[in-house]
């Protein structure tokens, strides 16, 4: 159980108001902004993308992106770039935003694993549309640092190192997924490949994570990776344990671990 | 600590308890030991996974050393079922003491694939199947009848996630519910041949679903997919003459605890992130058994000491509870035995 997930005293409450209010509320398909026909069906003679000449609709494609709605995040996003609207705006206001609810609502059980797949696979959707346009002006937007992540030897489970993953991607990281079963061997391996800023080791099992602090063990043996943060999260892991080990930081789960990520290139 | 040397508890004890007949003064101690058993005898999780020799002797040597109420065949519990179907499992060599698993992207199932007259397996031939049969066997004519042996077999949910893929069936629930039921079923049928073989070798069944808990899935999805087909796994089971199934879903899984009750498994789990007041107020309203496991962590690295201290207090809270029983968390490979001795003096300390 990570820590923080399905903790404090807000925890019931807001799952108890899930059922009933959207996390979105100022976005609904039948308020007069947003006709219901312009959502649900995305056909041609849809209103365009910005509500008005200034204020682009971005809490609608939050909405979308929150739903999972993959082709209407699509559509939305070639519409703003259509009418004008910066790339990383979009990508930060309409994808990047949407995306942090859902971290939010999955720390805080209103969300589970499936539907935060769906909202990650439309955020995906999003960022293919934004991407050529990304690279082409990649020089103002480089990423915002690389992170090298994987499940240490022996520990087969990924399915919460992935959910990292995606969000960091959402947040603007460059990741390089080493999968699972990864020795202390391959971590630095990638990390001096990838020139990382972060190396991201997950464990579940408490016979895995003591392989954690091998892997720091071994870092720390090389002078030419001194720069680099390293964090370490799983469900059995937690902050006393990290420091203990000598990790850099400590994540009990994906949104506030790309918060420390973010923690850790801007203090670079 | 004494060291705890009463035998365990007869077949009939245990049954007492599981139908939630008066309190127990010694609540039941039920360890869940898997990988840990090659531990007793210097071997490892790889190892006896694949030999029923091994299998069958870091039983029998679980059993002298913790002489715990029951005992359970399996070691890495949730890969054979897929395995026999054709999934690959990873082992490791050696004295590599890592648990074999199945890596990501090793599954057989597509989203989508026709899987009405998909293959079942042959338990007397298929993947390890015969192995842990064999064990079974074994175990059974030299335990005899009266200990609780119990044969592990996947629950449905965890099952569909090795054949198909985790992020895939998480994905289908939401985009192909219709199919992700037709793979629950198909996970279904293959268990039960599974669990056929292990009733035909004299031992009973135990159901690990753990991929079904709140930490991955909604309430309401584990409502509408895995109590359904979790429910007619136990109605066949009850059909074959089996009156208790016990049904394991780790974590905090306070939230489902009235739809586990709902599929008919008769003893369930409180893991030590649940929330045991409302678990045993269910339980009790309910009729059904319960166990309560402690923290993977304590068991491992704490003290006896402190152990019995914790366990002693968890024991405390389910004192009067009919069909209260105390468990550990899966003991982590090369856990020493004191410390599950430890949680079993706190059941006689009770
Ligand atoms: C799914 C699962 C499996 C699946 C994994 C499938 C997959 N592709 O991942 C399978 C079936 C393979 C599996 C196997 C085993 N499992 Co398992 N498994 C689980 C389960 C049910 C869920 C874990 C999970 O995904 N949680 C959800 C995610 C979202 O949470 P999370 O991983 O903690 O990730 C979040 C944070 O921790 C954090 N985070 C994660 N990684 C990182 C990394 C960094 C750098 C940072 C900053 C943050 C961070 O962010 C994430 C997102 O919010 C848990 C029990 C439970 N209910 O939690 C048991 C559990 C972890 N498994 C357990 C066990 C015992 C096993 C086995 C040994 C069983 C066996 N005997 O065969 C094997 C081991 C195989 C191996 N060699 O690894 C035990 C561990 C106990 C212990 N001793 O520690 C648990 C706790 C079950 C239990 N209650 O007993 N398991």
């Amino acid at each position: 159980m990570p820590e923080g997930k399905g903790q404090g005293p807000t925890t019931r409450d807001r799952r108890a108001l899930a059922h009933q209010i959207p996390s979105f509320i100022p976005v609904h398909l039948d308020t007069p902004t947003h006709p219901k026909s312009n959502l649900s069906s995305g056909e041609a003679g849809a209103p365009g993308f910005l509500r008005s000449k200034d204020s682009p609709d971005y809490a609608l494609l939050n909405q979308l992106l929150y739903e999972g709605n993959a082709k209407e995040v699509e559509r939305l996003v070639r519409e703003a770039l259509a009418d004008g609207r910066p790339v990383d705006e979009v990508l930060n206001e309409g994808l990047i935003a949407g995306m942090s609810v859902v971290g939010e609502d999955f720390k805080y059980n209103i969300l589970y694993v499936p539907e935060v797949l769906v909202a990650a696979r439309a955020m995906k959707t999003g960022l293919a549309v934004l991407k050529p346009v990304l690279v082409a002006s990649a020089a103002e937007n480089p990423p915002r640092g690389t992170l090298v992540i994987g499940t240490v030897k022996g520990d087969l489970h990924d399915i919460g190192k992935n959910l990292v993953c995606m969000m960091a991607e959402g947040a603007g990281f460059k990741v390089i997924d080493l999968g699972v079963d990864q020795t202390a061997e391959q971590f630095i391996d990638a990390a001096r490949l990838h020139k990382a800023d972060i190396v991201g080791m997950s464990a579940l099992l408490t016979t895995t994570m003591p392989y954690m602090k091998v892997v720091i063990d071994e870092f720390q043996k090389h002078p030419d990776l001194a720069s680099i943060k390293l964090a370490v999260g799983g469900a059995p892991v937690n902050r006393m344990f990290a420091e203990e080990i000598g990790a850099d930081g400590y994540g009990p789960d994906a949104p506030s671990s790309v918060e420390m990520f973010l923690g850790f290139v801007n203090a670079a | 600590m004494p060291s705890v040397t009463e035998p365990p508890a007869t077949r009939a004890e245990v049954e007492s308890v599981l139908r939630c007949a008066a309190p127990r003064p010694v609540p039941l101690f039920l360890p869940a030991i898997y990988e840990h058993k090659a531990w007793f005898i210097g071997s490892t999780p790889s190892a006896i996974s694949r030999s029923a020799d091994l299998l069958t002797k870091a039983m029998l040597a679980e059993f002298d050393a913790i002489s715990a109420d029951g005992l359970v065949v399996g070691v890495d519990v949730y890969n054979l079922e897929a395995e026999a179907v054709g999934c690959k499992v990873t082992f490791y060599e050696g004295d590599d003491t890592s648990i074999p698993g199945i890596k990501p992207g090793n599954h057989v199932v597509r989203v989508g694939d026709d899987l009405s007259c998909a293959r079942l397996p042959n338990p007397l031939r298929d993947g390890r199947m015969p192995v842990n049969i064999e064990a079974a066997r074994r175990v059974r004519a030299h335990v005899g009848d009266d200990v609780w042996l119990r044969g592990a077999v996947s629950g449905p949910f965890s099952l569909a996630i090795s054949l198909v893929g985790a992020e895939a069936l998480f994905l289908a629930c939401l985009d192909h519910p219709e199919w992700v039921r037709a793979v629950l079923d198909y996970a279904k049928r293959i268990i039960m041949e599974f669990a056929k073989a292990y009733l035909d070798a004299g031992a009973e069944l135990i159901v690990f679903d753990s991929q079904a808990s709140p930490e991955l899935l909604s309430p309401p999805m584990y409502e509408e997919f895995v109590m359904p087909v979790t429910a007619e796994l136990a109605a066949w089971a009850a059909a074959q003459g089996l009156r208790d199934l016990p049904l394991i879903i780790g974590g905090n899984t306070t939230e489902i605890a009235g739809l586990q009750i709902r599929t008919g498994c008769n003893n369930l789990l409180c893991d030590f992130t649940g929330d045991f007041d409302e678990w045993s107020a269910a339980c009790r309203a309910a009729g059904r058994a319960l166990r309560r496991n402690l923290s993977p962590r304590l068991i491992e690295t704490a003290m006896p000491d402190e152990i019995h201290e914790v366990a002693r207090r968890e024991v405390g809270r389910g004192r009067g509870m009919p069909g209260f029983i105390m468990g550990t968390a899966v003991v982590p490979f090369g856990t020493p035995s004191e410390n599950l001795l430890a949680v079993k003096q706190a059941c006689r300390n009770a």
